[in-house]
Parts: C-alpha cells; sequence; structure tokens
C-alpha cells in the first residue's frame, strides 16, 4: 500500500469520529417564524381587470354587434378605411425622415440590444443554476 | 445519518402545510448548519446562514424540478447561501499548503490517534476541520456524512466528478498536515 493509500485510510478513520453540530433548539421554530412571514408577502396573482368587469364589456360588445347588425346600416366604406392608413403611413415616413441616425449610432443600438439579449440569457441560466 | 425525507410532499407544502417544511427542517437542519459553521466559522453567522438558506428553499420549492435528490438541492442552496456570506463580509481565507507526509509520519498519527478516547477524537476533528478553508471544510463535511458520494458531491459544489476527486485529493492533504500540526502541539503541550 503507498502513502496516498495510507493517509486517505487514515483520513477515513479520524473522519468517522467527526459529529454532526446542533443548531440551537429554537432554530426549527425561527425559520417557521421567517417562512410564516414570507407565506404573508407572497404575491397572489390578482388580474389586473376583474372577472365581472370582463363579462360586462363582453356583453356590450355583443350586444352593440348584435344591435348593429339587427338595425344599422352594414355598407362598410373600404376606400375611405384604406386612405386613412395612408395617412397613418404618411406621417410616420415625413417623422423618420426627418430623424437623422447616424451610423456609430445605429450600430451602437443594434450591439447594445444584441449584447442585452445575450447577457439576459446567461443571467437566466446562471441564476437557474443557483437553485438547480 | 440524515433521516429519509427525500420525497417530502412539496405539494402540500405549497398549499399552506407549514408542518411539512417543518418536517424537512428539522430533518436537514444539523448538516446545513454544521457545514454554514464550518464555513463562516462563527456560530451566530452560521445560524443566521441556515435560517437563509432554509428560507430560500422555500421560497424555491416551486422551481425544484427532481433532477436531483431534494437533499442534493438542500445542500447546493446552503453551499452557495456560505459562499455568498463569505464574499459579501470579504473573510479573508487562509490557504493551507499542502506538504508532502511521508509514510513514518502516517503511522506516528496514527498511533497518537489510537490512544485517543472517542471524545477527545471527535473533538479533534472539529478543531482540524474549522481550520480548513470554507470550501474544504464543506466539501469534507458532505462526503464524510453524505455517504461518500462523488456524483452528489459534483451538483452540490458545481464541478465535475473528476474536480471533486482532484479537491478531496488535496483537502485530505491539507486536514492530515492540520491533524498532524494539532498532534504535535498537543503532545509538546502534554509533556509541558
Amino acid at each position: 500500500m503507498n502513502d496516498q493509500e495510507e493517509l486517505n485510510q487514515l483520513m477515513d478513520r479520524f473522519m468517522n469520529d467527526d459529529k454532526l453540530e446542533t443548531p440551537p433548539l429554537d432554530f426549527t421554530e425561527k425559520v417557521m417564524t421567517a417562512v410564516h412571514t414570507v407565506q404573508r408577502r407572497k404575491i397572489v396573482y390578482r388580474p389586473l381587470v376583474p372577472k365581472y368587469v370582463m363579462i360586462i364589456v363582453l356583453l356590450c360588445v355583443v350586444t352593440f354587434t348584435v344591435v348593429g347588425i339587427a338595425y344599422g346600416d352594414m355598407t362598410l366604406d373600404i376606400s375611405q378605411y384604406l386612405s386613412g392608413l395612408q395617412d397613418v403611413n404618411l406621417w410616420f415616413t415625413n417623422f423618420f425622415h426627418s430623424v437623422k441616425i447616424s451610423n456609430t449610432l445605429s450600430y451602437t443600438i443594434v450591439l447594445t440590444g444584441l449584447m442585452v439579449c445575450i447577457q439576459v440569457f446567461f443571467l437566466k441560466k446562471h441564476f437557474d443554476k443557483r437553485f438547480i | 445519518m440524515e433521516p429519509n425525507t427525500d420525497q417530502p410532499n412539496i405539494e402540500a407544502i405549497l398549499n399552506g402545510d407549514s408542518r411539512e417544511f417543518a418536517k424537512i427542517v428539522d430533518a436537514y437542519k444539523n448538516l446545513v448548519f454544521t457545514v454554514a459553521l464550518r464555513m463562516v466559522k462563527n456560530t451566530e453567522e452560521a445560524e443566521e446562514v441556515a435560517q437563509d438558506t432554509f428560507v430560500k428553499v422555500y421560497r424555491s420549492l416551486e422551481k425544484f424540478k427532481g433532477d436531483s435528490k431534494f437533499s442534493t438541492w438542500i445542500y447546493r442552496i446552503a453551499y452557495n447561501t456560505c459562499l455568498d456570506r463569505i464574499k459579501k463580509h470579504k473573510k479573508e481565507t487562509h490557504h493551507i499548503a499542502i506538504d508532502e507526509i511521508e509514510g513514518f509520519e502516517i503511522k506516528h498519527m496514527d498511533n497518537a490517534l489510537h490512544h485517543l478516547i472517542d471524545k477527545e477524537k471527535s473533538k479533534l476533528v472539529k478543531k482540524c476541520v474549522e481550520r480548513l478553508a470554507p470550501k474544504d471544510a464543506a466539501l469534507i463535511t458532505f462526503f464524510y456524512f453524505e455517504d461518500k458520494n462523488l456524483a452528489e458531491l459534483a451538483v452540490v459544489m458545481d464541478l465535475t466528478e473528476n474536480n471533486v476527486k482532484v479537491a478531496l485529493f488535496r483537502a485530505r492533504k491539507r486536514l492530515a498536515k492540520v491533524l498532524k500540526e494539532q498532534l504535535n502541539s498537543e503532545t509538546i503541550y502534554n509533556y509541558e
């Protein structure tokens, strides 16, 4: 048997006498108090719009649709709708035409975006790994 | 050895059954506290770290996917919490150099240990492990209390199995060095 194996065996025999430490008697009690505080603070999911409001809105939409179909004038002027869309389009073109972005700024924006995306991925992986 | 609580009723705990969680705390508190004490080297801080560990366990119960043993998951959280605490308080850890220990020295230590009664031996183990660096102390403690399971240790310490073997080899050598020094000082003390 070489020295290393002998040393390992000695350490195994030595560590056989190791004993666990015991925390104070009220340890579990203290942990449970902390856990109850967490329980109280836990965020409960509550929808932004309550259910009854959603039902009322849905009923209104259905009622207006039904009434519209039954009594309203159902002719839809497509050309009017398209010209409206074109106006919006024109406004956007004019607005962005007046804004001048240099190449450096555009590269910076793209690279920053990329770096944020990559970091979010790695950070998520890192924190997930910490709690398995 | 730790009681078998490796299949806790997580659903019951998530539904608010705090008694189930108290069972988990009771089952793992001793090893978690022991590792914390040996890593942070202070009883009050160790108690705080052990408490933080269980609160983190409670908060993350939903995230436990069962990829590893439940005990391994708890020990990993405990180990990381200790490392965070050490980093936060910027505690200095003195590293013990690894010395070659000759065959005759091993026999000398073995003889000296034979003359100690069990109570003295466990006191000596405690003293020696306390002197190790936090990571070595955690490694040695988990290894001997968790049935020498290298695969589980690798998960706890976020290392490969081979790296755990290497780290364990070094930790044992450092422990032997500390033991040698301790035995020498105690022998000198007894002769005085």
